[in-house]
Protein backbone atom coordinates (compact mmCIF):
# COMPACT_ATOMS: atom_id res chain seq x y z
CA UNK A 1 0.00 0.00 0.00
CA UNK A 2 2.78 2.45 1.30
CA UNK A 3 6.20 1.66 0.09
CA UNK A 4 9.18 4.18 0.71
CA UNK A 5 12.66 3.61 -0.76
CA UNK A 6 15.90 5.34 0.74
CA UNK A 7 14.07 8.40 1.27
CA UNK A 8 16.52 11.08 2.15
CA UNK A 9 16.07 14.75 3.53
CA UNK A 10 18.36 17.31 4.18
CA UNK A 11 17.58 20.86 5.11
CA UNK A 12 20.55 22.77 3.80
CA UNK A 13 23.17 20.58 5.34
CA UNK A 14 21.66 19.41 8.77
CA UNK A 15 19.98 15.63 8.01
CA UNK A 16 16.17 15.22 8.96
CA UNK A 17 16.04 11.63 7.61
CA UNK A 18 18.41 8.93 5.85
CA UNK A 19 17.94 6.26 3.50
CA UNK A 20 14.74 5.03 5.15
CA UNK A 21 12.84 2.43 3.66
CA UNK A 22 9.48 1.00 4.40
CA UNK A 23 6.94 -1.62 3.36
CA UNK A 24 3.44 -1.22 4.82
CA UNK A 25 0.98 -3.61 3.64
CA UNK A 26 -2.80 -2.72 2.53
CA UNK A 27 -4.67 -2.88 5.97
CA UNK A 28 -2.06 -2.58 8.41
CA UNK A 29 -1.53 -0.08 11.36
CA UNK A 30 1.93 0.67 10.82
CA UNK A 31 3.41 2.36 14.47
CA UNK A 32 6.71 4.76 14.03
CA UNK A 33 8.52 5.99 16.89
CA UNK A 34 11.30 8.01 18.33
CA UNK A 35 12.12 10.94 20.51
CA UNK A 36 11.55 14.37 19.42
CA UNK A 37 13.54 15.33 16.01
CA UNK A 38 14.36 12.02 15.42
CA UNK A 39 12.79 12.53 11.90
CA UNK A 40 9.29 11.31 12.41
CA UNK A 41 7.93 14.74 11.23
CA UNK A 42 10.05 14.63 8.04
CA UNK A 43 9.00 11.59 6.65
CA UNK A 44 5.11 12.61 7.37
CA UNK A 45 5.88 15.71 5.22
CA UNK A 46 7.74 13.95 2.22
CA UNK A 47 4.48 11.29 2.19
CA UNK A 48 2.58 14.41 2.08
CA UNK A 49 4.93 16.03 -0.36
CA UNK A 50 4.82 19.04 1.94
CA UNK A 51 8.32 19.69 1.73
CA UNK A 52 10.83 17.84 -1.43
CA UNK A 53 12.56 15.07 -1.13
CA UNK A 54 16.34 15.30 -1.65
CA UNK A 55 16.34 11.97 -3.38
CA UNK A 56 14.36 8.55 -2.85
CA UNK A 57 10.56 7.66 -3.69
CA UNK A 58 7.45 7.05 -2.13
CA UNK A 59 4.90 5.04 -3.61
CA UNK A 60 1.03 4.52 -3.14
CA UNK A 61 -0.74 1.42 -5.05
CA UNK A 62 2.45 1.35 -6.85
CA UNK A 63 1.47 5.01 -8.37
CA UNK A 64 4.05 7.21 -6.96
CA UNK A 65 3.16 9.85 -5.01
CA UNK A 66 3.72 13.19 -6.07
CA UNK A 67 2.43 16.63 -5.63
CA UNK A 68 -0.14 16.43 -8.03
CA UNK A 69 -0.98 13.27 -7.95
CA UNK A 70 -4.93 14.26 -7.43
CA UNK A 71 -6.41 10.64 -7.27
CA UNK A 72 -3.99 9.08 -5.00
CA UNK A 73 -4.57 12.59 -2.85
CA UNK A 74 -7.98 11.72 -2.56
CA UNK A 75 -7.24 8.20 -0.80
CA UNK A 76 -5.20 9.88 2.15
CA UNK A 77 -6.38 11.42 5.09
CA UNK A 78 -4.04 13.17 7.36
CA UNK A 79 -4.30 14.38 11.03
CA UNK A 80 -1.17 16.45 11.93
CA UNK A 81 0.16 17.05 15.43
CA UNK A 82 -0.97 20.63 15.40
CA UNK A 83 -4.52 21.11 13.67
CA UNK A 84 -3.86 24.43 12.17
CA UNK A 85 -7.72 25.66 10.48
CA UNK A 86 -9.03 28.85 9.10
CA UNK A 87 -10.19 31.32 12.55
CA UNK A 88 -12.64 33.25 10.77
CA UNK A 89 -15.02 29.77 10.18
CA UNK A 90 -17.28 28.18 11.96
CA UNK A 91 -17.25 24.28 12.69
CA UNK A 92 -19.36 23.55 9.85
CA UNK A 93 -17.94 26.06 7.59
CA UNK A 94 -14.90 24.24 7.90
CA UNK A 95 -16.44 20.77 7.54
CA UNK A 96 -17.82 22.00 4.72
CA UNK A 97 -14.75 23.83 3.22
CA UNK A 98 -12.67 20.65 3.71
CA UNK A 99 -16.30 18.04 1.70
CA UNK A 100 -15.98 20.47 -1.43
CA UNK A 101 -12.15 19.20 -2.36
CA UNK A 102 -13.92 15.36 -2.85
CA UNK A 103 -16.25 14.04 -5.76
CA UNK A 104 -17.94 11.85 -3.25
CA UNK A 105 -20.72 12.64 -1.00
CA UNK A 106 -19.63 12.18 2.80
CA UNK A 107 -21.81 14.11 4.26
CA UNK A 108 -23.63 10.90 6.22
CA UNK A 109 -19.55 9.75 7.33
CA UNK A 110 -19.40 13.56 8.27
CA UNK A 111 -22.24 13.68 10.94
CA UNK A 112 -21.42 10.11 11.95
CA UNK A 113 -18.27 11.67 13.01
CA UNK A 114 -19.36 14.75 14.54
CA UNK A 115 -21.59 13.08 16.17
CA UNK A 116 -19.41 10.39 17.57
CA UNK A 117 -16.42 13.27 18.72
CA UNK A 118 -19.57 15.40 20.32
CA UNK A 119 -18.46 18.77 17.95
CA UNK A 120 -20.29 21.58 18.56
CA UNK A 121 -20.89 22.82 14.50
CA UNK A 122 -21.66 26.15 15.31
CA UNK A 123 -18.69 27.27 17.46
CA UNK A 124 -16.30 29.43 15.54
CA UNK A 125 -12.50 27.81 15.29
CA UNK A 126 -11.07 30.25 17.10
CA UNK A 127 -13.60 29.62 20.23
CA UNK A 128 -12.02 25.79 19.83
CA UNK A 129 -10.02 24.62 22.68
CA UNK A 130 -7.10 22.83 22.12
CA UNK A 131 -8.93 19.74 22.30
CA UNK A 132 -11.67 20.29 20.57
CA UNK A 133 -9.39 21.80 17.32
CA UNK A 134 -8.02 18.20 17.76
CA UNK A 135 -11.26 16.08 17.31
CA UNK A 136 -12.13 18.42 14.60
CA UNK A 137 -9.06 17.47 13.30
CA UNK A 138 -9.88 13.82 13.48
CA UNK A 139 -12.95 14.39 11.61
CA UNK A 140 -11.43 16.24 8.76
CA UNK A 141 -9.14 13.48 8.77
CA UNK A 142 -11.46 10.46 8.45
CA UNK A 143 -14.86 11.96 6.68
CA UNK A 144 -13.96 11.12 3.07
CA UNK A 145 -12.87 7.67 4.25
CA UNK A 146 -9.91 7.35 3.15
CA UNK A 147 -7.74 4.31 1.94
CA UNK A 148 -4.45 5.47 4.05
CA UNK A 149 -4.01 7.74 6.92
CA UNK A 150 -1.05 9.64 8.06
CA UNK A 151 -1.53 10.29 12.01
CA UNK A 152 0.86 12.63 13.36
CA UNK A 153 0.59 12.07 17.43
CA UNK A 154 -2.75 11.83 17.19
CA UNK A 155 -3.90 11.62 20.82
CA UNK A 156 -1.87 14.74 22.06
CA UNK A 157 -4.35 16.85 23.54
CA UNK A 158 -7.49 14.72 23.65
CA UNK A 159 -9.03 13.99 27.22
CA UNK A 160 -8.93 10.25 28.41
CA UNK A 161 -12.35 10.03 27.17
CA UNK A 162 -12.02 11.31 23.83
CA UNK A 163 -8.65 8.89 23.47
CA UNK A 164 -10.81 6.15 23.78
CA UNK A 165 -13.55 7.08 21.16
CA UNK A 166 -10.27 7.60 18.93
CA UNK A 167 -9.34 4.25 19.32
CA UNK A 168 -12.74 2.92 18.78
CA UNK A 169 -12.44 5.45 15.57
CA UNK A 170 -9.14 3.29 14.64
CA UNK A 171 -10.66 -0.09 15.66
CA UNK A 172 -13.44 0.77 12.76
CA UNK A 173 -11.44 1.77 10.70
CA UNK A 174 -9.09 -1.17 10.85
CA UNK A 175 -12.14 -3.80 10.27
CA UNK A 176 -12.41 -1.81 7.28
CA UNK A 177 -9.08 -1.99 6.06
CA UNK A 178 -7.52 1.56 5.58
CA UNK A 179 -3.85 1.43 6.00
CA UNK A 180 -2.88 3.97 9.21
CA UNK A 181 0.66 5.16 9.37
CA UNK A 182 0.81 5.99 12.75
CA UNK A 183 3.58 8.35 14.20
CA UNK A 184 3.88 8.59 18.08
CA UNK A 185 5.90 8.53 20.78
CA UNK A 186 3.81 7.15 23.43
CA UNK A 187 4.61 3.09 22.59
CA UNK A 188 1.65 1.99 24.53
CA UNK A 189 -0.57 3.96 22.06
CA UNK A 190 1.32 1.88 19.71
CA UNK A 191 1.22 -1.61 21.26
CA UNK A 192 -2.39 -1.33 22.19
CA UNK A 193 -3.99 -0.48 18.28
CA UNK A 194 -0.59 -1.05 16.17
CA UNK A 195 0.49 -4.82 14.06
CA UNK A 196 3.92 -3.27 12.98
CA UNK A 197 6.22 -0.49 14.40
CA UNK A 198 9.75 0.91 13.13
CA UNK A 199 11.85 2.49 15.51
CA UNK A 200 13.75 5.66 14.61
CA UNK A 201 16.60 7.51 15.50
CA UNK A 202 18.55 10.68 14.57
CA UNK A 203 16.91 10.19 11.41
CA UNK A 204 17.52 6.67 10.56
CA UNK A 205 15.63 3.64 11.12
CA UNK A 206 16.69 1.58 13.79
CA UNK A 207 14.24 -1.59 13.93
CA UNK A 208 10.82 -2.71 12.48
CA UNK A 209 9.24 -5.05 14.50
CA UNK A 210 5.85 -7.20 14.55
CA UNK A 211 4.48 -6.04 17.68
CA UNK A 212 3.21 -9.65 18.33
CA UNK A 213 6.01 -11.04 18.06
CA UNK A 214 7.50 -7.86 20.53
CA UNK A 215 4.93 -9.20 23.17
CA UNK A 216 6.35 -12.55 22.53
CA UNK A 217 9.73 -11.76 23.79
CA UNK A 218 10.17 -12.87 27.35
CA UNK A 219 11.46 -9.08 29.03
CA UNK A 220 11.42 -8.63 32.00
CA UNK A 221 12.29 -5.27 34.34
CA UNK A 222 14.78 -6.73 37.47
CA UNK A 223 15.28 -4.25 40.45
CA UNK A 224 17.97 -5.98 42.38
CA UNK A 225 19.06 -4.16 45.73
CA UNK A 226 22.14 -5.65 47.02
CA UNK A 227 26.03 -4.37 47.70
CA UNK A 228 27.60 -7.56 46.30
CA UNK A 229 25.55 -7.24 42.59
CA UNK A 230 29.07 -6.11 41.43
CA UNK A 231 30.23 -9.58 41.90
CA UNK A 232 27.89 -11.19 39.76
CA UNK A 233 29.17 -12.33 36.29
CA UNK A 234 25.78 -11.13 34.50
CA UNK A 235 25.34 -11.96 30.60
CA UNK A 236 25.85 -8.66 29.54
CA UNK A 237 24.63 -9.49 25.86
CA UNK A 238 21.10 -10.42 27.32
CA UNK A 239 20.86 -7.24 29.30
CA UNK A 240 19.89 -3.78 28.82
CA UNK A 241 21.04 -1.74 32.16
CA UNK A 242 19.04 1.02 33.04
CA UNK A 243 20.10 2.71 36.31
CA UNK A 244 22.63 1.53 38.53
CA UNK A 245 24.59 2.36 42.53
CA UNK A 246 26.33 0.92 44.79
CA UNK A 247 23.10 -1.12 46.23
CA UNK A 248 21.02 -1.25 43.30
CA UNK A 249 20.98 -2.19 39.67
CA UNK A 250 17.76 -2.39 37.17
CA UNK A 251 18.35 -4.03 34.23
CA UNK A 252 16.04 -5.51 31.64
CA UNK A 253 16.74 -9.05 31.07
CA UNK A 254 15.71 -10.70 27.64
CA UNK A 255 15.57 -14.44 28.29
CA UNK A 256 13.79 -16.74 30.46
CA UNK A 257 13.80 -15.81 34.08
CA UNK A 258 14.68 -19.41 35.66
CA UNK A 259 18.69 -18.39 33.87
CA UNK A 260 18.79 -15.37 36.13
CA UNK A 261 17.99 -16.79 38.96
CA UNK A 262 21.01 -19.21 38.95
CA UNK A 263 23.48 -16.00 38.47
CA UNK A 264 21.66 -14.23 41.19
CA UNK A 265 21.64 -17.47 43.75
CA UNK A 266 25.55 -16.68 44.57
CA UNK A 267 25.21 -13.63 46.49
CA UNK A 268 23.01 -12.21 49.38
CA UNK A 269 20.05 -10.22 47.98
CA UNK A 270 18.53 -7.21 50.26
CA UNK A 271 15.65 -7.17 47.74
CA UNK A 272 14.47 -8.29 44.15
CA UNK A 273 11.69 -7.01 42.25
CA UNK A 274 10.61 -8.49 38.97
CA UNK A 275 8.12 -6.95 36.61
CA UNK A 276 7.17 -6.45 33.00
CA UNK A 277 8.70 -4.07 31.62
CA UNK A 278 6.15 -1.15 29.49
CA UNK A 279 7.60 -1.11 26.00
CA UNK A 280 9.07 2.26 26.47
CA UNK A 281 11.48 1.00 28.71
CA UNK A 282 12.26 -1.79 26.13
CA UNK A 283 13.01 1.06 23.46
CA UNK A 284 14.62 2.68 26.39
CA UNK A 285 18.23 1.51 24.45
CA UNK A 286 17.71 2.70 20.82
CA UNK A 287 16.78 6.20 22.48
CA UNK A 288 19.92 6.08 24.48
CA UNK A 289 22.50 9.13 22.73
CA UNK A 290 25.38 6.68 21.53
CA UNK B 1 -11.63 28.15 -2.79
CA UNK B 2 -11.86 30.88 -5.09
CA UNK B 3 -15.36 31.90 -3.03
CA UNK B 4 -13.24 31.80 0.49
CA UNK B 5 -10.36 34.05 -1.29
CA UNK B 6 -12.94 36.27 -2.10
CA UNK B 7 -14.39 36.08 1.01
CA UNK B 8 -11.09 36.89 3.03
CA UNK B 9 -10.19 39.60 0.82
CA UNK B 10 -13.25 41.36 0.93
CA UNK B 11 -12.45 43.58 3.72
CA UNK B 12 -9.24 45.13 2.36
CA UNK B 13 -10.71 45.54 -0.81
CA UNK B 14 -13.76 48.42 1.21
CA UNK B 15 -11.32 49.45 3.15
CA UNK B 16 -8.53 50.44 0.18
CA UNK B 17 -10.82 51.03 -2.66
CA UNK B 18 -12.96 53.20 0.32
CA UNK B 19 -10.39 55.38 0.85
CA UNK B 20 -9.86 56.27 -2.43
CA UNK B 21 -13.30 57.11 -3.29
CA UNK B 22 -14.06 58.86 -0.46
CA UNK B 23 -10.74 61.32 -1.46
CA UNK B 24 -12.18 61.53 -4.88
CA UNK B 25 -15.75 62.54 -3.77
CA UNK B 26 -14.13 65.04 -1.27
CA UNK B 27 -12.23 66.35 -4.16
CA UNK B 28 -15.24 66.49 -6.73
CA UNK B 29 -17.02 68.31 -3.74
CA UNK B 30 -14.98 71.03 -3.77
CA UNK B 31 -13.86 71.43 -7.10
CA UNK B 32 -16.30 73.40 -7.94
CA UNK B 33 -14.60 76.48 -5.64
CA UNK B 34 -11.14 75.38 -6.98
CA UNK B 35 -12.77 76.17 -10.33
CA UNK B 36 -13.32 79.43 -9.59
CA UNK B 37 -9.82 80.39 -8.55
CA UNK B 38 -8.35 78.42 -11.55
CA UNK B 39 -6.56 81.50 -12.72
CA UNK B 40 -4.58 81.79 -8.89
CA UNK B 41 -4.04 78.33 -9.27
CA UNK B 42 -2.57 78.67 -12.87
CA UNK B 43 -0.10 81.29 -11.23
CA UNK B 44 0.93 79.22 -8.18
CA UNK B 45 1.32 76.01 -10.90
CA UNK B 46 3.28 78.14 -13.24
CA UNK B 47 5.87 78.99 -10.25
CA UNK B 48 6.93 75.25 -9.64
CA UNK B 49 9.96 74.29 -11.59
CA UNK B 50 9.18 72.72 -15.39
CA UNK B 51 10.95 69.67 -14.33
CA UNK B 52 8.27 68.79 -11.06
CA UNK B 53 5.40 69.86 -13.74
CA UNK B 54 6.60 67.23 -15.65
CA UNK B 55 6.59 64.95 -12.71
CA UNK B 56 2.52 64.84 -12.26
CA UNK B 57 1.70 65.54 -15.88
CA UNK B 58 0.72 68.97 -14.66
CA UNK B 59 2.91 70.83 -17.70
CA UNK B 60 0.33 69.03 -20.58
CA UNK B 61 -2.71 69.59 -18.42
CA UNK B 62 -4.87 72.25 -17.00
CA UNK B 63 -5.11 71.05 -13.03
CA UNK B 64 -7.91 73.69 -12.51
CA UNK B 65 -9.91 71.43 -14.11
CA UNK B 66 -11.18 68.21 -12.49
CA UNK B 67 -10.21 66.09 -15.55
CA UNK B 68 -7.00 67.78 -14.72
CA UNK B 69 -6.91 66.37 -11.30
CA UNK B 70 -8.11 63.06 -12.54
CA UNK B 71 -5.30 62.62 -15.01
CA UNK B 72 -2.08 64.45 -12.45
CA UNK B 73 -3.05 63.76 -8.79
CA UNK B 74 -5.54 61.06 -8.93
CA UNK B 75 -3.88 59.15 -11.23
CA UNK B 76 -1.15 59.03 -9.05
CA UNK B 77 -2.93 58.32 -6.17
CA UNK B 78 -4.71 55.68 -7.91
CA UNK B 79 -1.41 54.01 -9.35
CA UNK B 80 0.21 54.39 -6.04
CA UNK B 81 -2.17 53.55 -3.49
CA UNK B 82 -3.61 50.48 -5.47
CA UNK B 83 -0.14 49.62 -5.77
CA UNK B 84 0.64 49.48 -2.08
CA UNK B 85 -2.90 47.68 -1.94
CA UNK B 86 -2.44 44.72 -4.22
CA UNK B 87 1.21 44.74 -3.34
CA UNK B 88 -0.08 43.83 0.58
CA UNK B 89 -2.24 41.13 -1.31
CA UNK B 90 -0.03 39.54 -3.67
CA UNK B 91 2.81 39.07 -0.79
CA UNK B 92 0.28 37.73 1.73
CA UNK B 93 -2.18 35.93 0.01
CA UNK B 94 -0.03 33.07 -0.05
CA UNK B 95 2.62 33.79 2.85
CA UNK B 96 -0.33 34.23 5.12
CA UNK B 97 -1.75 30.34 5.08
CA UNK B 98 2.12 29.18 5.47
CA UNK B 99 2.61 31.67 8.57
CA UNK B 100 -0.53 30.35 10.31
CA UNK B 101 0.08 26.67 9.50
CA UNK B 102 -3.74 26.32 7.12
CA UNK B 103 -1.52 25.46 3.67
CA UNK B 104 -0.74 22.21 4.75
CA UNK B 105 -4.58 22.05 5.05
CA UNK B 106 -4.88 22.50 1.23
CA UNK B 107 -1.81 20.77 0.25
CA UNK B 108 -3.05 17.54 1.19
CA UNK B 109 -6.33 18.14 -0.47
CA UNK B 110 -6.77 16.50 -3.92
CA UNK B 111 -6.10 19.41 -6.06
CA UNK B 112 -2.55 20.61 -7.24
CA UNK B 113 -0.18 23.37 -6.12
CA UNK B 114 -1.46 25.47 -9.75
CA UNK B 115 -5.08 25.21 -8.66
CA UNK B 116 -4.19 26.81 -5.54
CA UNK B 117 -2.38 29.25 -7.46
CA UNK B 118 -4.70 29.76 -9.62
CA UNK B 119 -7.76 30.59 -7.42
CA UNK B 120 -5.26 33.10 -5.51
CA UNK B 121 -4.36 35.05 -8.88
CA UNK B 122 -7.90 34.69 -9.85
CA UNK B 123 -9.12 36.23 -6.61
CA UNK B 124 -6.49 39.25 -7.35
CA UNK B 125 -7.51 39.36 -10.88
CA UNK B 126 -10.99 40.23 -10.06
CA UNK B 127 -10.24 42.40 -7.01
CA UNK B 128 -8.36 44.48 -9.43
CA UNK B 129 -10.42 44.40 -12.33
CA UNK B 130 -13.40 45.77 -9.26
CA UNK B 131 -10.88 48.05 -7.98
CA UNK B 132 -10.63 49.88 -11.02
CA UNK B 133 -14.09 49.81 -11.80
CA UNK B 134 -15.18 51.04 -8.67
CA UNK B 135 -12.95 54.33 -8.89
CA UNK B 136 -13.44 54.77 -12.65
CA UNK B 137 -16.85 54.91 -11.79
CA UNK B 138 -16.55 57.31 -8.96
CA UNK B 139 -14.48 59.65 -11.62
CA UNK B 140 -17.13 59.21 -14.33
CA UNK B 141 -20.24 60.89 -11.81
CA UNK B 142 -17.68 63.47 -10.87
CA UNK B 143 -16.27 64.60 -14.02
CA UNK B 144 -20.09 63.96 -15.14
CA UNK B 145 -21.50 66.82 -12.79
CA UNK B 146 -18.18 68.53 -13.17
CA UNK B 147 -18.99 69.97 -16.93
CA UNK B 148 -17.93 67.98 -20.03
CA UNK B 149 -15.40 65.92 -20.32
CA UNK B 150 -13.53 63.44 -23.79
CA UNK B 151 -15.21 59.94 -22.75
CA UNK B 152 -12.24 57.96 -24.51
CA UNK B 153 -9.76 60.07 -22.14
CA UNK B 154 -11.79 58.70 -18.84
CA UNK B 155 -11.93 55.40 -20.09
CA UNK B 156 -7.88 55.36 -21.04
CA UNK B 157 -7.27 56.97 -17.57
CA UNK B 158 -9.55 54.63 -15.67
CA UNK B 159 -8.16 51.41 -17.41
CA UNK B 160 -4.43 52.19 -17.49
CA UNK B 161 -3.50 51.28 -13.76
CA UNK B 162 -5.10 47.63 -14.33
CA UNK B 163 -1.75 46.87 -15.93
CA UNK B 164 0.25 48.51 -13.38
CA UNK B 165 -1.66 46.68 -10.14
CA UNK B 166 -1.64 43.24 -12.12
CA UNK B 167 2.23 43.98 -12.58
CA UNK B 168 2.59 44.50 -8.65
CA UNK B 169 0.49 41.85 -7.54
CA UNK B 170 2.13 39.35 -9.26
CA UNK B 171 5.77 40.83 -8.56
CA UNK B 172 4.68 40.68 -5.13
CA UNK B 173 3.56 37.23 -4.44
CA UNK B 174 6.54 36.01 -6.63
CA UNK B 175 8.82 37.89 -3.74
CA UNK B 176 7.08 36.19 -1.11
CA UNK B 177 8.05 32.65 -2.32
CA UNK B 178 10.98 33.75 -1.08
CA UNK B 179 10.44 35.10 2.30
CA UNK B 180 9.05 33.28 5.59
CA UNK B 181 7.49 35.78 7.63
CA UNK B 182 3.89 38.23 5.98
CA UNK B 183 5.29 41.13 7.51
CA UNK B 184 8.95 41.36 5.86
CA UNK B 185 7.52 40.38 2.18
CA UNK B 186 4.67 43.25 2.65
CA UNK B 187 7.75 45.70 3.62
CA UNK B 188 9.96 44.73 0.43
CA UNK B 189 6.83 44.60 -1.50
CA UNK B 190 5.79 48.02 -0.78
CA UNK B 191 9.35 49.35 -1.24
CA UNK B 192 8.97 48.46 -4.60
CA UNK B 193 6.09 49.96 -5.10
CA UNK B 194 7.55 53.10 -3.50
CA UNK B 195 10.82 52.50 -4.88
CA UNK B 196 9.46 52.54 -8.47
CA UNK B 197 7.81 55.88 -7.88
CA UNK B 198 10.55 57.61 -6.55
CA UNK B 199 13.14 55.84 -9.74
CA UNK B 200 10.22 57.92 -12.33
CA UNK B 201 10.58 61.10 -10.44
CA UNK B 202 14.35 60.93 -10.57
CA UNK B 203 14.50 60.08 -14.13
CA UNK B 204 11.63 62.31 -15.02
CA UNK B 205 13.61 65.54 -13.32
CA UNK B 206 17.19 64.62 -14.30
CA UNK B 207 18.29 64.52 -17.48
CA UNK B 208 21.47 62.07 -16.53
CA UNK B 209 19.01 59.66 -15.30
CA UNK B 210 16.49 59.49 -17.88
CA UNK B 211 17.74 55.92 -18.72
CA UNK B 212 16.10 54.66 -15.22
CA UNK B 213 12.79 55.35 -16.28
CA UNK B 214 12.78 51.90 -18.22
CA UNK B 215 13.26 50.09 -14.74
CA UNK B 216 9.60 51.71 -13.67
CA UNK B 217 6.70 49.94 -13.98
CA UNK B 218 4.84 53.74 -13.77
CA UNK B 219 6.54 54.65 -17.03
CA UNK B 220 4.72 52.42 -18.86
CA UNK B 221 1.25 53.65 -17.98
CA UNK B 222 2.41 57.19 -18.18
CA UNK B 223 -0.88 59.31 -18.18
CA UNK B 224 0.92 61.59 -20.64
CA UNK B 225 0.30 59.38 -23.82
CA UNK B 226 -3.38 59.92 -22.32
CA UNK B 227 -3.87 63.31 -22.92
CA UNK B 228 -1.54 64.41 -25.11
CA UNK B 229 -2.30 61.97 -28.06
CA UNK B 230 -5.75 60.39 -26.53
CA UNK B 231 -4.47 56.51 -26.48
CA UNK B 232 -2.29 54.61 -24.42
CA UNK B 233 0.93 53.75 -25.50
CA UNK B 234 0.29 50.18 -26.43
CA UNK B 235 4.14 49.09 -26.75
CA UNK B 236 4.26 49.82 -23.42
CA UNK B 237 1.27 48.13 -22.32
CA UNK B 238 2.39 45.53 -24.35
CA UNK B 239 5.71 45.66 -22.04
CA UNK B 240 4.61 45.54 -19.41
CA UNK B 241 2.09 43.27 -19.92
CA UNK B 242 4.94 40.67 -21.11
CA UNK B 243 7.02 41.36 -17.85
CA UNK B 244 4.02 39.96 -16.04
CA UNK B 245 3.57 36.68 -17.99
CA UNK B 246 7.12 36.22 -17.71
CA UNK B 247 6.98 37.31 -13.66
CA UNK B 248 3.68 34.72 -13.61
CA UNK B 249 5.82 32.27 -14.94
CA UNK B 250 8.35 32.10 -12.89
CA UNK B 251 5.58 32.16 -9.82
CA UNK B 252 4.51 29.03 -11.38
CA UNK B 253 7.64 27.49 -11.62
CA UNK B 254 8.76 28.63 -7.90
CA UNK B 255 5.37 27.80 -6.25
CA UNK B 256 6.23 24.47 -7.41
CA UNK B 257 9.25 23.92 -6.50
CA UNK B 258 8.48 25.89 -3.11
CA UNK B 259 8.55 23.37 0.14
CA UNK B 260 6.82 24.03 3.50
CA UNK B 261 8.65 26.55 6.07
CA UNK B 262 10.57 24.34 8.56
Amino acid sequence: MLKIEKLTKYYKDILGIEDLSLDIKKGEIFGFIGPNGAGKSTTIKCILNLINKTSGSIYMDGQELTKDNYQLKEMIGYLPSEVDLYDDFTVKEMLDYSASFYQKDISKRTKYLVKKLDLDLTKKIDELSFGNIKKLGIVLALMHEPKLLVLDEPTSGLDPLKQEVFFELMEEEKEKGTTIFFSSHNLNEVRRICDSVAIIKNGHLVETLKIAKLNKFDFNLISLYSKEYKKLKLPMKDIIIKKQSDEMIQFIYQKDINSLLDFLNTIKIDNLLIEKPSLEEIFFHYYKED
Amino acid sequence: MLKRELKINRRGFFIWAGIIVVMFVVVFLVYPSIAKSEKDMMDLVAAFPKELLEVFNMDIINIGTAFGWIATEGYMMVMIMGGCYFAIMGSTIILKEEDEGTISFLYTKPISRNQILDSKLLCGLIYIILFNMVIGLTSFIGLSLSGPFEFKDWLLISIAPLFLHLFFFTLSLLLSIYYKKTRKSMMISIGVVIGTYIIQILSTMTDSLKFLKYFSPYEYINARDIVLNHQLNYSNILILSMMTVIILIGLYDAYNKKELNA
